[in-house]
């Protein structure tokens, strides 16, 4: 029975993990293919090279009008993000990364969501197991709940754990203001990466394989360490990665159960959000670069990791 | 692995207990205290004249961004699907960027472009004022929507090829009518993904949109914005339960479209 509904998994976790799944890959092929119309080669519909070199114009404005469209609306605000945090040059950039509340804010929100992608590793491989190899009534339900977090916007995500664990809370736990709240907030927006990122290879998995080293006398941990771990270590880590750099950016989430305390709290999209209200525009603009740069080199690392895998599956036998 | 029952249903217990915790629980108990004081309570609160505009506000966002997301969203697609171009490698990735900057430094970055002191500040001289108004929070809006459109219709125009496009064209269509009669049919079940998607983003999308919006009630607030501003500024921790509801109600029915639209892709 396949579980998995691939539904909102969000086009965000597909294409931040592979960047050229359907993109530029797959056009690769297509080049080998036929000539796309339009190239050099004479038009089939009447074969004047007129009519190509108009075509050929056609193309390059709207090659053009692409570019210029991607440039205004994401290039050049992040260009001009850039050089707003070198605006006083290398030093000032340093300067306002270093100040001890950007510090401080920044090693707060590697620490929470290092430790929220490490329960995401955990507990989303436990979830993905029990979703695609056990069975029990609602199960259905169950997963298409996984995918909440994702269509919830980030705001209602805060809202909806603080009437549980914030100040009325019914139960007595009261998370806000407190990095446990921090964690809850992330964990919530976060949960579906690992979980939706380990389920189809699970269901892949060969189970043969399981079944031969139970039946020469492997235990269920040595089974799950030698066997069914290494199998699902690409998943894991990606899934974690993925986790990890949406949680360094997040702000909806954890702005109302934060509590946004400096040095305690505070997470560094905070401390940005702060730095433009007190009129302090370098320093945000420093601070952002900062958590971009974080955010690029852990997804970077990640493609890394999976092409590095792929190639080692690809020379396997 | 031939787990024992012992094994598998404390592993299911402890997945369970996770997820209720994390997400049943608060759910539950937000939408008891939405309705527990009745239907009317609710009503009244998410149709205050604030909670209407913010419910218009957004509306009126979605209403430009969609349009512009579709148009320019297709039309990338096809550029980076179907024409070879130096420099296309490099489109395809930027494509992705706004995936990996938090909503907040979208915010910054567009400060400082469209800021009074930024790169294009001088357009505020001319009465258009950006940062701060409606445009503002539209091309924040289009930053963060910007790879949904492109990345649902890329995979469908590679799988569909070009043999229909160029039969058409052949027999003496014209690119408009290839277009419009073999291209845009065969991508209708992608692009409409991506447009939910859209929608769902635009209408939930807080950290750019705080950042850009003055965020005066009636005027500059949308219904996250307004969440934000009954718990923060009103105290007002019933009208944020409702106010959340509605959108919780809003992010259901586009999950359940997205179930339709996802069997309706994987039959065609």
């Amino acid at each position: 029975m396949t579980i998995h509904t691939d539904l909102g998994r969000s086009a965000a976790a597909a294409a931040l993990l592979h960047p050229r799944t359907g993109g530029s890959d797959g056009a690769e092929t297509t080049a080998a293919g036929p000539d796309p119309v339009g190239s050099d080669r004479p038009d089939h519909r009447d074969g004047s090279s007129a009519s190509t070199s108009r075509l050929g114009g056609i193309r390059s404005l709207g090659v053009g009008v692409v570019t210029l469209w991607l440039s205004v609306i994401v290039l050049l605000p992040l260009a001009a993000l850039t050089v707003a945090a070198f605006g006083d040059g290398w030093a000032g950039f340093w300067e306002a990364v270093t100040a001890p509340a950007a510090l401080a804010a920044l090693w707060v929100t590697v620490v929470v969501s290092a430790g929220v992608a490490l329960l995401n590793a955990v507990m989303g491989t436990v979830i993905a197991w029990v979703l695609v190899r056990d069975s029990f009534p609602g199960q259905r339900f169950v997963n298409a709940i996984i995918d909440l977090p994702f269509a919830l916007p980030t705001i209602v995500a805060s809202i909806v754990l603080l009437s549980l664990y914030g100040p009325n809370s019914p139960i007595g736990v009261h998370l806000n203001a407190t990095r446990w709240g921090l964690i809850v907030a992330l964990a919530f927006v976060t949960l579906p990466f690992v979980v939706r990122s380990v389920q189809p290879v699970l269901i892949e998995a060969d189970r043969e394989v399981e079944e031969a080293a139970a039946s020469l006398g492997a235990s269920n941990l040595t089974t799950f360490r030698r066997i069914i771990l290494p199998t699902l270590a690409p998943a894991i880590l990606s899934g974690t990665g993925l986790a990890f750099a949406r949680a360094i950016g997040e702000y909806g989430s954890v702005v109302l159960i934060g509590g946004n305390i400096p040095r305690e709290t505070q997470v560094a999209s905070q401390y940005i959000q702060q730095q433009i209200e007190i009129d302090s525009p370098q320093a945000a603009a420093a601070v952002s670069v900062a958590l971009l740069a974080i955010a690029f080199a852990t997804l970077l690392l990640l493609r890394v990791v999976a092409s590095r895998s792929q190639r080692r599956e690809e020379r396997a036998p | 692995m031939n787990t024992s029952a012992t094994t598998r249903i404390g592993l299911r217990t402890i997945a369970l207990g996770y997820l209720l915790v994390l997400i049943g629980l608060p759910i539950g108990v937000i939408l008891y205290r939405t309705f527990e004081p009745g239907l009317a309570t609710f009503y009244a609160s998410i149709s205050t004249p604030a909670a209407i505009s913010a419910l218009n506000l957004s509306l009126l966002i979605v209403g430009i961004v969609v349009p512009i997301n579709v148009v320019f969203g297709v039309f990338t697609a096809i550029a980076l699907v179907r024409w070879r171009f130096p420099g296309r490698g490099v489109l395809q990735a930027v494509v992705d960027l706004p995936f990996a900057v938090s909503p907040v430094v979208v915010g910054v970055a567009l400060i400082m472009l469209w800021g009074a002191g930024g790169w294009f500040g001088a357009i505020e001289g001319t009465g258009f004022r950006v940062i701060f108004g409606l445009p503002g929070m539209v091309i924040a809006t289009i930053f963060v929507t910007l790879p949904f459109v492109v990345r649902e219709v890329e995979p469908v125009l590679h799988e569909i090829g070009e043999d229909q496009e160029q039969a058409a064209s052949t027999l003496g269509a014209s690119r408009w009518q290839t277009f419009w009669r073999i291209t845009l049919p065969a991508i209708r079940w992608g692009l409409t993904y991506g447009v939910v998607l859209t929608v769902a983003r635009a209408l939930g999308e807080f950290g750019a949109v705080i950042m850009v919006s003055s965020g005066f009630p009636g005027v500059s607030q949308t219904l996250t914005l307004l969440v934000h501003a009954r718990y923060i500024d009103d105290h007002n921790t019933y009208g944020a339960y409702a106010a959340a509801t509605l959108l919780m109600g809003i992010a259901l029915l586009v999950l359940l479209l997205m179930t339709v639209l996802d069997r309706k892709r994987s039959d065609r």
